[in-house]
């Protein structure tokens, strides 16, 4: 998106290519066709998951450990909904905002703690979870949750509801990040204190931001929810899933809108060629990579599809309008 | 069982809770006050340590207590590469090392799983469920022994870190780096060490703790949340107010294991961590 504010044809064409490639895959017959959906329908929700990390973790450098907790709380809502015979979309929707509601008394609990401290903090939420859930029968228990079965839990079905939901968070991001709000995220990332002394409403944008991303998170986990059918606590609160949320932003881009993506496609690419030679060990290349990345690439991978002049990303895209002057 | 014994157990069972937190959650304060570094893979060094231990045990045929020491001299060498070629680079990034620790921890998990697998294993100690005798109370012999262990392991190196040489330096680095330059400390060495014991210290945690729960590659998340518990209620690079947590949050766990089923017992701890947080998040003893 970059691209098309620099006025990048190139870049515009390939992204509408991949586009219409990504629509049509259900509806052409290649062979693995199926297989490529599925892994792709686990690329977009992961790509999810990250871009909400990313809403907190690129823009304003709040590090969380825990958005497993959103993951999961939207997985068991859209569940507990669908149960109840709500059909699957609007299940997903009321999970996705119950967990944004959800999340405030949360923010109030982790934005009183900066730094590692945050970070720490909300690994702690997310264990909590997990061991309730685990420990309530009614919550689910260790034997976990089913849910009743929808368009959505046939294959093409989450898949255009993933691809759709992924680029829907793409653009989300991307306003967010051009809209003050961004511009308070970014500075506050920077120096909090500082933002404070001149005005900015810190505790309300970074709840706000929180709100959005735990939304997101929570509709990923519904996504996941919908299409496995089945829930365990040990599996969608596990810091796995927090860990994935970091890996994707941080591999693919942090702070940028097609990040998430980037990196969950990378991420998807790695489990699906390496998991079957030595399961677990995609993890271990994931870590390698990332280290790498920190020290080679530390804004991502998309920083190599950017133009030179551009490596910044979205910080130098602001544009400032300026008035004709009078002649 | 009457209250007397049942307050014994439950005061000795504190006291073998507190002496693992305290001894894990020692290297991480350390590295905190020397390094600034918040290590998010010292719970894996611990996991670490465990397997080594089971290693030294099974392959080797070696006494689960006499393998502690190769053990330790295995993590302090883990503790120098890591350092070497990790932890150094990691010094000047700031708030963002967070990823890099987390990378680590992936690494070091994942290496385990691959090479010992998923399932949970535990280190045999050949003491079953033998019980030593304190006056009219009987206690486990096994926990008693651990926890002399650590207790002991944990009295050393605060000894160590008072009165010797180094552990000064190490004292005044992590009071302030600048300073303690222009005495003329070498810090990237005094940081060196610092991780060495660090790594060390957790990876005997482990090791022991083996001797008495199952544990698996990732089982070390709760006991990094527990250590960051202890660190943070102590004060993040405060040994003494490591010290005092790790009794406070081991103590109140024993006291909870009545009214609450095992599983739940970690919450505690996170229970502490959140409400230190958001009351006093610079801990009972701020920065030694």
């Amino acid at each position: 998106m970059q691209a098309i504010n620099q006025g990048n044809k190139k870049t515009v064409i390939v992204l509408g290519i991949l586009t219409l490639a990504a629509l049509a895959l259900p509806l052409v017959g290649i062979p693995y066709q199926e297989y490529a959906m599925s892994v792709l329908t686990f690329a977009f929700i992961y790509t999810l998951l990250g871009q909400s990390w990313n809403l907190l973790g690129g823009l304003a450098k709040q590090f969380s450990l825990g958005h497993a907790a959103f993951f999961g709380l939207g997985a068991f809502a859209t569940a507990a909904c669908s149960s109840l015979g709500v059909p699957a979309l609007i299940s997903l929707a009321v999970g996705g905002v119950a967990v944004a509601i959800f999340s405030l008394p949360i923010g109030l609990i982790c934005f009183s703690a900066r730094g590692p401290y945050f970070t720490i903090i909300t690994l702690a939420i997310a264990e909590i979870l997990r061991i309730v859930f685990l420990w309530r029968p009614e919550l689910s228990g260790s034997e976990g949750m089913l849910l009743p079965p929808s368009i959505f839990s046939t294959r093409i079905g989450i898949y255009y509801l993933t691809l759709v939901l992924t680029a829907a968070s793409i653009f989300t991001f991307r306003w967010m990040a051009r809209s003050k709000q961004g511009l308070a995220l970014v500075a506050i990332g920077d120096d909090e204190d500082a933002c404070s002394e001149i005005g900015i409403k810190v505790k309300y944008i970074k709840s706000s931001t929180l709100f959005v991303s735990a939304g997101m998170a929570a509709v990923a986990g519904g996504c996941y929810g919908l299409f496995t059918q089945y829930l365990s606590p040990n599996d969608v609160f596990s810091i796995n899933y927090s860990l994935e949320a970091i890996f994707i932003s941080t591999i693919g881009g942090i702070g940028s809108a097609f990040g998430p993506l980037v990196g969950a496609l990378l991420v998807s690419l790695l489990e699906e060629t390496l998991n079957p030679l030595v399961p677990g060990a995609h993890l271990l290349v994931l870590g390698a990579i990332l280290i790498a990345i920190m020290f080679l690439l530390p804004k991502g991978l998309v920083t190599l599809f950017r133009k030179s002049d551009d490596k910044q990303g979205p910080r130098m895209q602001i544009k400032i309008k300026r008035r004709q002057p009078a002649a | 069982m009457d209250y007397s014994t049942l307050a014994v157990q439950l005061f000795l069972t504190g006291i073998f809770l507190s002496s693992l937190y305290i001894l894990v959650t020692f290297g991480l304060t350390m590295i905190f006050g020397v390094m600034e570094i918040v290590n998010f893979a010292h719970a894996s060094f611990a996991i670490l340590g465990g397997y080594a231990c089971l290693l030294a045990v099974t392959s080797m045929g070696m006494d689960p207590f006499v393998a502690l020491v190769p053990v330790v001299a295995f993590m302090a060498l883990i503790g120098w590469l890591t350092f070497e070629f990790f932890a150094r680079y990691t010094l000047d990034v700031g708030d963002a090392h967070v990823v890099h620790y987390y990378a680590l921890l992936l690494i070091i998990s994942n290496i385990l799983a691959l090479i010992f697998g998923l399932d949970y294993k535990f280190v045999p100690s050949g003491l079953g469920y033998s019980q030593i005798e304190i006056g009219p109370f009987k206690y486990p012999l096994l926990k008693f022994i651990v926890a002399i262990i650590s207790l002991a392991t944990v009295a050393g190196l605060s000894l160590y870190l008072k009165k010797s040489v180094i552990g000064k330096k190490i004292r005044a680095v992590s009071q302030s780096k600048e300073s303690a330059e222009i005495m003329g400390i070498d810090s990237l060495k005094i940081r060196r060490i610092t991780w060495i014991i660090g790594v060390s210290s957790a990876g005997l945690m482990g090791a022991l703790v083996g001797l008495v729960n199952p544990f698996s590659p990732y089982a070390g998340t709760t006991y990094l949340i527990v250590a960051f518990s202890v660190a943070i209620l102590g004060g993040m690079g405060s040994l003494f107010g490591t010290i005092v947590a790790g009794f406070i949050i081991g103590m109140t766990e024993s006291l909870f294991s009545l009214f609450l089923p095992s599983q739940i017992s970690p919450v505690v701890a996170f229970v502490f961590i959140i409400g230190v947080l958001m009351v006093k998040p610079e801990g009972l003893f701020s920065r030694a």
